[in-house]
């Protein structure tokens, strides 16, 4: 193949030097095929760009030097020319080949000296972060054991208490842990189905029953919102952290909206979900910089890995729709994500074929 | 509490999770016996019959599938499977190879006996004379029998497909229902693939039936999985 492409490159490049050949002489003519070789060197590597400076002497002497149309050359001095040509072309597809792998090795190593920044710092991060909860479970546990005798009931029950939400706190943390190695990995399988937002929802929310028990939620979701191909397991995922990170964020009493709107006429090409919040909201520039990996944003820490985010952001990716924060003016922050509505809704019949049994509407 | 000393089998490599599930459960007033491999949890089910198996996926020996598989060659008592997050075709796969239901790594004690006991009750449930005609759950009533349905005592008109899939989830409950087990019941084999009717009948049935259809009391959705009517 990249040799075609070489081949196709000297041909057009002997059709621009037989335009100028009345005006010019061969030597000209050779420096319309010296920029050809160059770009077959640079996009296509050694052998074909050798293949090329062949090919363009060849062609030279062929059709440039008299007599036309045969490989013979009368004066010596031609023949002298079409050597030299030959040893430019072979030099300059060298050194340009060169350059490029050199280029090539270049970015390799830049990358790897990136992964290699960002393993350092996910492994202290996640020491950090995994520690932290483990050392309450731990302390809180060991107290109850050893001081079982001096506590009352209520001690206890509260030291245990604080055991388990530190245990659930870990499990959530592995749980984004795992997820973004997955999606670095590109492991990530997306499984997209025609679905009821409002069924995912209900799920998110389900799983956080305990945790929000005691806060004011309010959803919003139009009885006519279309159905959206999306994969169920990571969406939830989306919603969990984005929730997650409101319920973190936020003093107890402040109220956390969940809302979505279709987007487009006649037909919705996408669905946009907003969860917002009325808590200290984002500082100015944190808008963008949150969804960085381990990017807690400016204000004090909920404890996270600064992992959320970054896992919605891969999530919504691969689902083809956008993700973005805002400040609201009424203080608090709005997480947006939008899903796409691509391909054919399928069709539902309503109550197809109610014979075996009586109707009961 | 179900009937005294019902034994349970565990079958479970780990020791943490052995010890911890050995003090909830004879806790709790089961018999327990314990298998530390796959082979040795399908020769004990033959010689100590059980009531109900609970299965780590994690053994060394044998594949968790393959040990399902054994043992719904044989035997129809119900089984739980302990799972890893993450793995819903594996989950699906489980349940189409007879698995009772599943609990995903970590749980509390509470799932797990909610689980058990749902198990436990469908297998006593076995002989039809014995069937609960009268299903009930919070403000949830099913009456089997006059195929009716109440929210408090507020009668609610259902459709002939959703009153099916209602009484298919309530035959199941406290179980997880796939979506596809779900397809098939209720609409039968030639709507095979249109799962996208599941989902909307489902949210059908939480518009006339849960009190906020976003945050559903009854009707849990397991997500990449299917769904969960709550029993108790």
């Amino acid at each position: 193949m990249n040799y075609m492409w070489a081949t196709v490159i000297v041909i057009i490049c002997t059709g621009m030097a037989a335009l100028l050949h009345p005006f010019f002489n061969i030597s000209d003519l050779a420096l319309v095929y010296l920029p050809g070789i160059v770009l077959v060197a640079s996009r296509f590597g050694r052998g074909p760009s050798v293949l090329a400076s062949c090919l363009s002497v060849l062609a030279l002497n062929f059709f440039f030097t008299q007599p036309y149309f045969t490989l013979f050359v009368e004066n010596p001095r031609v023949v002298l020319t079409l050597v030299v040509i030959l040893l430019v072309a072979l030099v300059i597809s060298t050194l340009t080949t060169r350059t490029h792998e050199q280029a090539d090795a270049a970015q390799r190593a830049a990358v790897q000296v990136e992964t290699e920044r960002l393993r350092n710092s996910l492994l202290s991060s996640v020491s950090h972060d995994l520690r932290t909860p483990l050392a309450v479970v731990t302390g809180a546990l060991s107290s109850t054991l050893e001081g079982w005798q001096m506590l009352d009931d209520l001690t206890r029950i509260d030291l245990i208490q604080n055991a388990y939400d530190e245990s659930e706190r870990l499990s959530r943390l592995l749980t984004n842990l795992l997820e973004m190695t997955r999606l670095e990995a590109g492991g990530l399988t997306v499984r997209k189905e025609w679905q009821p937002m409002e069924e995912v929802v209900g799920a998110a929310l389900t799983r956080l029953e305990s945790r929000l028990r005691d806060r004011l939620i309010s959803v919003d979701l139009p009885p006519d919102l279309p159905l959206v191909p999306l994969d169920a397991v990571l969406i939830e995922q989306v919603l969990l952290n984005l929730l997650e990170n409101a319920l973190k964020y936020t003093p107890t009493d402040a109220p956390i909206s969940i809302s979505a709107v279709a987007v487009g006429t006649p037909q919705p090409t996408c669905i946009q979900v907003t969860v917002a919040d009325r808590g200290l909201g984002l500082m100015p520039g944190d808008e963008r910089s949150i969804f960085e990996k381990f990017n807690r944003g400016t204000l004090p820490s909920g404890g996270g890995t600064g992992l959320g985010l970054t896992i919605c952001q891969g999530i919504v990716c691969v689902h083809g729709g956008q993700i973005w924060a805002e400040r609201r003016s009424e203080g608090g922050a709005a997480f947006m994500f939008t899903l796409p509505i691509s391909g054919v809704p399928p069709r539902v019949d309503l109550e197809p074929e109610p014979r075996r049994e009586e109707d009961f509407a | 509490m179900s009937s005294p000393q019902q034994t349970i089998l565990l079958i479970e490599d780990e020791l943490p999770i052995r010890r911890f599930l050995r003090t909830s459960l004879i806790g709790n007033g089961y018999h327990l016996v314990e298998a530390v491999t796959g082979r040795e949890g399908v020769q004990m089910t033959a010689t100590v019959q059980p009531d109900c198996i609970i299965l780590d996926l994690g053994l060394p020996d044998m594949d968790g599938l393959e040990v399902v598989r054994t043992l719904r060659g044989w035997t129809q008592t119900p089984i739980i499977v302990l799972t890893a997050r993450g793995q819903e075709q594996d989950k699906i796969a489980l349940l189409d190879a007879g698995t009772d239901d599943y609990l995903t790594k970590p749980f509390g004690v509470g799932e797990l006996l909610a689980r058990i006991r749902a198990a436990l009750r469908r297998s006593s449930q076995a002989q039809p004379e014995l069937r609960d005609l009268l299903f009930q759950v919070g403000q949830l009533r099913v009456d089997l029998a006059m195929r009716q349905v109440f929210i408090d005592d507020d009668e609610v008109h259902l459709t002939p497909i959703e009153y099916r899939l209602l009484s298919t989830l309530v035959h199941h409950a406290g179980k997880v229902v796939t979506q596809h087990q779900l397809l098939r019941e209720v609409w039968g084999p030639e709507y095979a693939g249109a799962v996208h009717y599941v989902r909307v009948y489902m949210q059908h049935l939480r518009h006339k039936l849960e009190a906020d259809p976003a945050r559903p009391a009854y009707f849990i959705t397991e997500p990449g999985v299917g769904y969960r009517l709550r029993a108790d």
